[in-house]
């Protein structure tokens, strides 16, 4: 399905179209990727990671995506994958809010402060990794 | 820019409804910080000035992705959930 992104992605503001793309692979990953440009991201659905997520999406950005409430909407975080795959990360702090309805989506920066840009996927592997459980991981390029 | 002095616990008002106040001004590993709070009405978006820039760079970042990266982070969620893994 495609989707039109309101201002783009920060960035990558002068790209607007992009599509949602099923992964090969079963589970909760998905590709984001712009229509006419070679780019794309990996996405996630965050509540099967974090199931305190629940963010306020601002009004303003709502109503940008042509919405009136957040139930209307799907979130996505966009995921950053590093050397190490374990130590991916997934931007909490600017989460992409897609209605599939209105066809529009927008990347939404929360209140500073509430949550990471950087939130891990796995911490227990993340956790598992600097008590030197298994392994020596690759530590990541972010911090 | 207009630069007005401010002690600790001292304020300036922007517009009648936004309130920034200096509510500390410290010291940490040697190098001088100042706490500010901000009293605004919601709709204003208040960030930190390097937030675009980092979030910039994140996208950036997370762009730099292939094939293979997907395959091994749900290889990796599987692991955690412990599901069968020969899909």
């Amino acid at each position: 399905m495609e989707f039109i992104c309101i201002e783009g992605l920060l960035g990558f503001e002068n790209i607007h179209n992009y599509r949602l793309v099923e992964a090969e692979e079963p589970g909760p990953f998905m590709w984001l990727e712009a229509v006419d440009a070679d780019l794309r991201f990996i996405v996630a659905e965050p509540g099967l990671f974090w199931e305190d997520y629940l963010p306020e999406i601002p009004r303003e950005d709502l109503e940008a995506i042509g919405v009136d409430s957040v139930s209307e909407t799907r979130l996505l975080v966009i995921v950053t994958v590093p050397c190490d795959p374990l130590w991916a990360t997934g931007n909490c702090f600017a989460p992409i809010v897609v209605c599939e309805e209105s066809g529009r989506m927008k990347q939404v920066l929360l209140r500073d402060g509430d949550y990471p840009l950087k939130a891990h996927l796995f911490p227990e592997c993340v956790r598992n990794r600097k008590a030197g459980v298994s392994g020596a991981g690759t530590n990541s390029t972010q911090r | 820019m207009l630069v007005l002095t401010r002690r600790s616990g001292e304020s300036i008002v922007i517009n009648d409804d936004i309130k920034v106040t200096v509510v500390s001004v410290s010291t940490r590993s040697g190098r001088p910080y100042v706490t500010l709070g901000i009293t605004a009405p919601a709709k204003y978006k208040i960030f930190r000035e390097e937030i675009y820039e980092e979030i910039k760079r994140e996208n950036q970042a997370a762009s730099v992705v292939t094939a293979g990266d997907l395959s091994a982070l749900s290889k990796a969620w599987l692991k955690e959930k412990e599901l069968p893994q020969d899909q």
